[in-house]
Formats: structure tokens, sequence, C-alpha cells
């Protein structure tokens, strides 16, 4: 292919302005590692653009370069060792919702456990009045036999 | 060369910038910038989404830096400018994909305005839909009613003329 032609084509101005297609811009390459004179003539399209550009430039609001940097220095920070940013954790509920487990507020551990010692002290006492009173009614059962034989002795 | 002390020495800075030096970064902001903001705000049409692009730009830029040095592009502000073009047709998209046969009014007198206010009406539309909005040959094609080649052949025609307009 005739380089002067393919110049003149106008296939570069349409590479330096991103319209071209991926076929044009490969047989670009192409052509560009046959005839390094090339990158010459598309630097030189690139530099009148951008000196046109420059002139043409148009000021972002000042705030812009702090927020521009802001992010991309954001982007480059090394993120925390795990252990320090538990805040960042969202709790996710694992628990199996299969309705046979309850969830219940820990108050009730500790009334359960009072309640489990009262009935062991509950029970304790039972079985203490149950022997005493055992106890009285062998005494009184004793007595009554006493008093009968000495009944039946003063009687004879 | 005249043009080197405009210029800020494009290897030293892509040097620097791949070894992510923050001062390299802030010169590469200061010098081109404001020229990607213009040429974002002729695409976008909105100094807001403007602003986003040119952000998402130089987020992208600094990231892949390396690519522009191994990629053979040639010089650092096409590689700028077509990442800039290209970020803001993407975001352009989203805001008129319901009409894209509409031309939108540009008022200011930038370099590419200035060149297709010269143009016929039909290789106008077809600039402004391969440049501004980023459509494929194709669908240019489909919504003008005509032939893809006969696309291509005025695009090509466009392109010749374009670079006579630069050389002027």
């Amino acid at each position: 292919m005739d380089l002067n032609h393919y110049i003149q084509s106008g296939i570069i101005e349409s590479y330096v302005l991103g319209i071209a297609t991926a076929s044009e811009v490969e047989e670009l390459h192409h052509m560009r590692r046959i005839y390094p004179a090339l990158n010459l003539e598309i630097m030189a399209v690139e530099r009148r653009i951008e000196r046109t550009a420059l002139k043409e430039a148009v000021l972002p609001s000042p705030y812009l370069k702090e927020r521009i940097f802001q992010r991309i220095n954001w982007r480059d920070e090394i993120p925390p060792p795990p252990g320090d940013d538990h805040s960042r954790y969202t709790f996710i509920n694992i628990q199996s919702k299969d309705g046979q487990h309850i969830t219940v507020h820990r108050w009730w551990r500790l009334f359960f456990i009072i309640t489990f010692l009262l009935s062991k002290v509950c029970l304790f006492f039972a079985i203490y009045y149950f022997l005493k009173y055992q106890q009285a009614q062998e005494k009184k059962e004793e007595e009554k036999q006493r008093l009968h034989t000495e009944q039946v002795s003063s009687l004879k | 060369m005249q043009q080197t002390a405009v210029h800020i020495d494009e290897f030293i800075i892509t040097e620097r910038l791949i070894a992510g030096d923050p001062g390299a970064q802030e010169l590469v902001y200061d010098h081109y910038g404001p020229a990607l903001y213009s040429i974002i705000l002729q695409v976008v049409g909105d100094t807001r989404k403007a602003e986003e692009v040119l952000t998402k730009t130089f987020v992208k830029v600094f990231k892949n830096i390396h690519n522009y040095k191994e990629s053979g592009n040639t010089t650092l502000f096409g590689w700028l400018m077509r990442m800039a073009r290209e970020m803001a047709v993407l975001e352009a998209v989203y805001k008129d994909e319901n009409e894209p046969g509409t031309e939108m009014v540009r008022p200011d007198s930038s370099l590419l305005q200035r060149f297709s206010n010269k143009l016929p009406a039909q290789r106008r539309t077809i600039f402004h839909l391969c440049y501004y909005k980023g459509l494929p040959k194709e669908a240019v094609a489909r919504i003008l009613g005509i032939q893809p080649e006969e696309v291509m052949s005025q695009l090509r025609e466009t392109m010749v003329e374009f670079r006579k307009f630069l050389g002027e």
C-alpha cells in the first residue's frame, strides 16, 4: 500500500479522534510496524489537536481536583487489617428458621437458675419436714403405747 | 521544536505516573484536566455529568497508565483524549438513548464544532453520531436509512477534510 496515499486517507485523524473501527485500528497498527514514519504522522496530528484543546480548555470547578485526588488516594489505601473494623461488619443472623428454636432474652437464664435452685431448696425442706413429721408421729405413737401399758398395769 | 516548550516531558512523566508519584499525577491533572474537561463537556453537554466523567477518567488513567506505555500509543494527550471521549460517550448513552437521532445543540466554538459546522448536513449528522454518540457505522446507517458502506465512505471523506482543516 502506498504510504502517502494511506496517510492522506484520513485514517490517522479517524484513529486519533477514536472513531476508527476495530479493523481500521488493527490495520493502522500493522502499518505502523512496517512504516515507523507513520508514528510521526500520528504524533503530528495528536499534537495539533492537543494545542487547540489546551487553548480551548474549560476550567472545571476548583473543588473537583480535591475530589478526584481523594478518590484516587482512597483507592490506593491498603485495607485495614481484619479485627479492628468491627463496625463495618453487618450482622447476619444465620440461625435456622425451622420453627423448632426460639430466641429469648438472657435474663431468662438467671430466672431458670433461680427457679431450679429454689425447687431444690423446697425439695430439701419437704423431705426434712416429712422426716420430722414422721419422727413426731412415731413419738406420739410411742407415748400412746406407753400410756396404754401404764393404764393396763394400773388396772391390774 | 517550538512545541516542546509547552509540553511536559512525556517519557519522564509516564515513568513517574507508573511509579505512582502523586506530584506527577497532580501535574498531569493541572496540565491536561481542563482540556479533557472541555472535550467531555462537548459530548455530555452538562457540567455535573462532565465532572463525574472527568473523575472516572483520571481514576482510570492513573490506574491503567502502564497500558499507555505498552500499547504503543504515541502521545500522552492522544491517549488521554481518546479515553476521556470514550468515557463521556458511555455516560451520554444513558442520557439520550431514547432519541439517538437527535442532534444536541452545541453553541460552543470548539475545534470539532467549528469543523463540523462546515460540513454538508448528512455528513455532519454522520460525524456527530459517530463522534459524540459513539455509534457504530451500522447503527448510523440504520438511523439514516442508508448503506453502511455509504456511511464509511462519507466518514472517510469527512476525515480527509478534517486533515485539511487541521493543517490550515
